[in-house]
Parts: C-alpha cells; sequence; structure tokens
C-alpha cells in the first residue's frame, strides 16, 4: 500500500468518451437512442412541399425536436431513477468523480442520442430535398436552438430523477414536455394578447418564424452562441464538481427562454435566393408559378387558385392574376398589372390546403398584425371568399352567414366595410 | 501502509439524521488488517460505514482513515482515489460486460487510461473473471457478481476497502470463496466489514468494533472482544483466535446483558 493517491499519467479526459459511448450502447439510453431516432425519421421522411432553400431544409430538419426533447427528458428522468434505486450514486459517492458524475454521464448518453436524432432529421431533409445556395449565419439559430433544447430537456430529467423514484415521473415529464408547449402554442394562436403563455413555450411549435422565411436576427444568433461557448467554458472550469450540471442546466434553460421568447416573428424577412427556373402552370384566368421541385403538384394548385380567383373577384377591388411561391425570381414570371400574390404551401398538396394557401393569396395584405379587432375583420374577409370558393362553415358568424346570401355587390360593399375597419383599428 | 498515524481512528464522532441521533461520540483507534463492524440492526453500522467512505460527514467530531483527516474536506478526493468500496446493494447494468463495470470503474476512480487495460485485465484475473471478461452481468451467477463487485473495488489498488454486508445472499460454498478473496485483499490493505454473520467475522476480521445503540460497545481484537463478555477462548493447536462459537457466544451474551432479544 502506498498511502498516497496513484500517480495521474496521461490526460485524464481521454477516458470519458469511452464511457460515454459504453453508456450510449445499453440499456435506457440505447432504448431511448432508437426511439428517437426512428421518429425523427418518421416526422421527417415524408416532408415535402417546400421550396428547398436552407430556412426550409434547417426548419424541417430540426423541427423533430419538439418530438425528441420530450422523450430524451423522459428517459433521462428514467435512467437517473434507475441509478438511485440500483446503488449507483452510492457506489460513485466515494470515488473521485463522486455521485453525480454517474448521472451526468448517463444524462449525456441520452442527449447524445438526442442530438443525433436531430442530425438524422436534418440529413434526411437534407437528401431529400438538396438545398440551392448556402446557408446563411443567421439560419444557424434553428439548430443551434434545437440542439439547446434536447440539452436542457436532458439535463432537466436527468436532475429531477435523480430527487425521487417514482414511476410516473419519466412519463409524466414526457408528456408535460410534449403538452405544455402545445397548450402555450394554441392559447398563443387564441389570443395574441397573451404574451405570458410564451412563457409556457419553452418548445415553441413554429420556432417563433415559419417555414420560408429567413431568420433576420444575426444579434440572436451572436448572443445565444455567445451564451452557449460561456456555459461551456464554465462546465469546463467547473468539471468535476458537484456545480456543473446545475450551472450548465441553468445557463442551457435560460439560452432556450431567450431564444423562444426573444426571438419572434417581426425578426424575419422573406428569403431572397432567386432559382432560375420556375415553372408556371395557367388556366384562363390565372398563372401560378412554383418551384422546380413542385411540378408535380401544379396542377392541383392551379384549379385551387383559379375556384379561389373566380371566387374573389366579384368582392375585391384587386385580385392577382398571376401566383408565386415565395423565393421566386419575379422578372422571370408573367407580368401582370396587380403585384403577384404569394402562395405559401406547404405539404400535404390536396385541394384543401391548396385553397387555403390560395385564399391568402387573393387577399390584399393586412393593414397591420398587432390588432385583434383589425385581424378579427380582416379574417371575416378571407372567410367570405372561402365560403364563396366553396370552403369554410358560416355557422359561427350570423353576419357573415347573411352576407354570403346578398347579391355580389352587396358583398362587396360589406368587403370593403371590413377592410375599412380593420384600417382604422390599425391606425 | 506507510503512513505516521493510526490506521482508523475516531475522535468523538457524532452523527444525526435530522433530529434523529445514530451515532454518539464515537472514540477509539486502531483496526488490524481486517476490522469487522458488528452490531444489531440500527446500531449505526451503515453510518458508520458511510462516514468511513466520505458520503457523509460528522455532525460532530473528526475520524481518520489511513492518513486522511475527514476535517480535510480539499483530501476527500485523494482519499476515495485510495478507497474501495462495496456496498450494500450494487446492481450492476446488466446488459454491461464484465470489462465495461471495470472500465467504467477505472473511470470513476480515476485510474490513468494508459494503466486501465492493465488494470482491467488484472482484476479479473484476480477474481477468477477472465473467462467472462466479455460476458454480459445478466449471464453471472450471483457469486460472479460478487467477485466483479469486488473487482470494481480494487481497480484502483486501494489502501482501505469497505464492505457493507458482502456475503449476503450467497450459499455457503460462495461465502467461502468470498472469505478467500476478502483475505488476500486485506494482505495489501485495510479491510473493514459490516457484517451479521459471526462466522465471517471469525473466519476473516482480527479486530471487531461493536456499536451498541450508536456508541462503541467494544473496540479491540477477537480474543478481547469473547474476553469483555466473559466467553473463556479455548487456545488451540496453533494459537489461532477464537472461534465462530465463541465469538456468537460473546456477541449473544452482551446482547442479553443489554436486555436485547436477538
Amino acid at each position: 500500500m502506498s498511502g498516497s493517491a496513484p500517480p495521474r499519467e496521461g490526460p485524464r479526459w481521454t477516458a470519458w468518451p469511452r464511457v460515454l459511448l459504453t453508456e450510449a450502447v445499453h440499456g435506457v439510453p440505447l432504448l431511448v437512442g432508437i426511439l428517437v431516432v426512428a421518429v425523427s425519421l418518421l416526422v421527417t421522411a415524408p416532408q415535402r412541399g417546400f421550396p428547398p432553400v436552407w430556412s426550409n431544409t434547417l426548419y424541417y430538419g430540426t423541427f423533430v425536436v419538439v418530438f425528441v426533447a420530450p422523450l430524451v427528458a423522459g428517459g433521462a428522468a428514467v435512467l437517473s431513477q434507475q441509478r438511485l434505486r440500483r446503488g449507483w450514486l452510492e457506489w460513485a459517492a466515494s470515488t473521485p468523480r463522486g455521485a453525480r458524475s454517474v448521472l451526468t454521464t448517463g444524462t449525456a448518453a441520452v442527449i447524445l442520442w438526442g442530438v443525433l436524432a436531430l442530425l438524422a432529421g436534418f440529413c434526411t431533409v437534407l437528401l431529400s430535398r438538396p438545398p440551392g445556395g448556402a446557408p446563411t449565419p443567421a439560419g444557424l439559430l434553428l439548430p443551434l436552438t434545437a440542439t439547446t433544447m434536447v440539452v436542457a430537456a436532458g439535463l432537466l430529467g436527468g436532475w429531477l430523477g435523480s430527487l425521487t423514484t417514482n414511476p410516473l415521473l419519466g412519463p409524466a415529464l414526457a408528456l408535460a414536455t410534449f403538452g405544455v408547449p402545445n397548450l402555450a402554442f394554441y392559447l398563443r394562436v387564441d389570443n395574441a394578447e397573451r404574451a405570458w403563455a410564451l412563457w409556457l413555450e419553452p418548445f415553441p411549435l413554429d420556432f417563433s418564424y415559419t417555414a420560408v422565411t429567413e431568420p433576420n436576427a444575426p444579434r440572436w444568433v451572436v448572443v445565444l452562441t455567445g451564451l452557449l461557448a460561456a456555459a461551456v467554458v464554465l462546465a469546463l472550469v467547473l468539471r468535476g464538481r458537484d456545480r456543473t450540471a446545475i450551472v450548465l442546466g441553468v445557463g442551457l434553460l435560460g439560452l432556450t427562454v431567450i431564444a423562444t421568447t426573444q426571438v419572434d416573428g417581426s425578426e424575419v424577412v422573406r428569403y431572397q435566393a432567386a432559382p432560375t427556373d420556375p415553372v408556371c402552370g395557367t388556366s384562363a384566368d390565372i398563372a401560378v408559378c412554383v418551384w422546380p421541385s413542385e411540378q408535380a403538384d401544379l396542377p392541383v394548385l392551379v384549379d385551387a387558385v383559379d375556384q379561389v380567383h373566380d371566387a374573389a373577384v366579384p368582392v375585391l377591388a384587386q385580385v392577382p392574376t398571376t401566383f408565386v411561391q415565395p423565393g421566386l425570381d419575379l422578372t422571370t414570371v408573367p407580368a401582370s398589372a396587380v403585384p403577384p400574390g404569394l402562395v405559401e404551401l406547404f405539404a400535404p398538396y390536396d385541394a384543401t390546403t391548396a385553397a387555403g394557401a390560395a385564399i391568402s393569396a387573393v387577399l390584399p395584405p393586412p393593414p397591420c398584425e398587432n390588432d385583434d379587432t383589425a385581424i378579427a375583420e380582416y379574417s371575416r374577409v378571407g372567410s367570405l371568399v372561402a365560403l364563396r370558393a366553396g370552403y369554410g362553415d358560416a355557422t359561427e358568424d350570423p353576419d357573415l352567414a347573411t352576407t354570403i346570401g346578398l347579391p355580389d355587390g352587396a358583398q362587396r360593399q360589406w368587403v370593403t366595410q371590413r377592410l375599412d375597419a380593420a384600417a382604422r383599428a390599425c391606425a | 501502509m506507510s503512513q505516521d498515524g493510526p490506521l482508523l481512528a475516531l475522535h468523538g464522532v457524532s452523527f444525526a439524521y435530522g433530529s434523529t441521533p445514530v451515532l454518539h461520540d464515537l472514540s477509539g483507534e486502531g483496526a488490524g488488517r481486517v476490522l469487522a463492524v458488528l452490531g444489531e440492526n440500527g446500531a449505526g453500522k451503515t453510518t458508520l460505514l458511510r462516514l468511513l467512505c466520505s458520503q457523509s460527514v460528522p455532525g460532530s467530531g473528526w475520524l481518520e482513515v489511513a492518513g486522511w483527516d475527514s476535517r480535510n474536506r480539499r483530501g476527500v478526493r485523494d482519499y476515495r482515489a485510495r478507497l474501495g468500496v462495496v456496498p450494500q446493494r450494487l446492481d450492476l447494468a446488466s446488459s454491461f460486460t464484465c470489462e465495461d463495470v471495470l472500465r467504467y470503474a477505472c473511470w470513476l476512480k480515476r485510474v490513468p487510461t494508459a494503466r486501465s487495460r492493465d488494470v482491467v485485465a488484472t482484476s479479473l484475473a484476480r477474481f477468477n473473471l477472465s473467462d467472462r471478461a466479455r460476458s454480459k452481468v445478466s449471464t453471472l451467477s450471483g457469486g460472479m457478481r460478487q467477485r466483479l463487485v469486488l473487482a470494481q473495488a480494487v481497480v484502483n489498488d486501494p489502501d482501505v476497502v469497505v464492505l457493507d454486508e458482502p456475503t449476503v445472499g450467497l450459499d455457503p460454498k460462495q461465502r467461502v470463496e468470498l472469505r478467500g478473496y476478502l483475505a488476500e485483499m486485506s494482505q495489501s490493505c485495510l479491510v473493514v466489514l459490516a457484517t451479521h454473520l459471526v462466522e465471517d467475522v471469525a473466519a476473516l476480521a482480527d479486530h471487531v468494533l461493536m456499536l451498541e445503540d450508536g456508541r462503541v460497545g467494544h473496540w479491540g481484537d477477537l480474543r478481547s472482544f469473547c474476553e469483555s463478555a466473559g466467553v473463556a477462548v479455548a487456545e488451540g493447536a496453533t494459537g489461532a483466535g477464537p472461534s465462530g462459537t465463541e465469538l456468537e457466544a460473546a456477541f449473544l451474551r452482551r446482547a442479553a446483558d443489554r436486555g436485547v432479544d436477538s
């Protein structure tokens, strides 16, 4: 017996990747890994119907985080509970690395699978619809946020699992992680004034900006990257101490809150990339131009837009005759007196979806986006056009039900009143 | 062991879980090579072991183990690097192989990466598990699992090994086998063993720390333990210590003297 600590030969950190790998291919982490990768592939494989630009590739590739993060949270909780029950914490507590080491390594293995699942989803989208051009630095916000969410979810689960052995924790945490953002999303959609709903939405369903748009938030990329780097540096400084996981977890949760509450829709701009060869389809009255990748679905889209166009012309002052998907070079599409309507169309390409996109495209731009009264009045115009085109239901709006039965001239007058009311509300 | 102080010394050690006191002013020193911690259920054996394993800190007083002073919290990592522990309950990951378990233990104990391969192989050989290196834990018998738990405790070549009821659940043949391994371990380090089984004490220990209601009832060699209970120790031909029967008699008599129904 030496009576002193064994000499430390070589770098201490080299053993950790191997331990992490061992953890990842056994037990709960492996089961979670199989599940999240399968879910990721199932969710991303059918994605289609969007212009293959980097913003969309990144969006659809990382959207799976809304499914992956809950599974990572639940899996990490179950693994920590298992270790608590099986005496691993007591075992590790008498070693130099301490009790938390078996929790953090196990949690890291689960998180690793979560990040791999994101990568799998991203690669699936990338390979099935190779994007043109190059991603912008601002586009990195999506994968950065998604990765942060997975790490934060894993740390949260791992930490909660170390506090209780209640078998309901894992499933409850997974459900809550999935359900709370859904609830917050619908609260927020129903009433834009419910800003507090944002705080319930750690995993935003729409990432606060939609597909076919590019985040114009480079400053947030800088902020998030900086905070992430700071958290990592702090974790390295505190490496091996009990506070590491707590500091890192709190830091990443803070990042998530910032990312989801501060990067909002007002930060986005239209993607400006221009393809060289849009594909157009025409009817007697209209032309629809889409990305070459959407050519197969063009007939359905032309029929739907034509139907909506015919329904809108008698009641709207100006209706576009040319409709384009966002991002097309407008100099290459048929000229029209009225500015082209933007058709934002996502899979699936059925008639109803296409009609919904067409209705949005025929309406004039909304006078503003932050007034409930204006939004309501504007929406009623869209509802009238939908009814005229054979879609929708007027039973919930008696005024609309009456209006749809009036002659075209009276309906046109009603539409003008609604749009004027919306403009006044915005003013 | 090259060190100045005693292998084990307690200086007025007390401990309580919340408002429930468990250990009361434990003092004494000396351990021999194998120290058996005896006592009835609830006497404080596991709590004392937790203190020896640096998992808990005394509420008052301090302890010294193999040169580590519990008041020196900064030195706890170095102490843990010289410590091996066999917990009362340790369910190893059933899908891990024996090598995986020992490599994991090497990582926990900061065994240098360059040495870990040799350490794993040596530990497997030491506990007769070389041919099961790639076997999953789920395929091992109870005795093999317990040997694997012993092997993980010594991958860091410890100065002190603490075992909490290591023979529980083993059949007689496995217990005898395990005692052999523990006896071999005691040649190179201090073994502290909490047990209910007097036969284990007789076969392994040279010192006994008897806990009675959280207090030191007796701390000394086996002969003095028997004599303290008024049990005469027959002189064997080889000069060996008390037999299991004599130890059991001493244990029961002490309990009877205290009015405890064993």
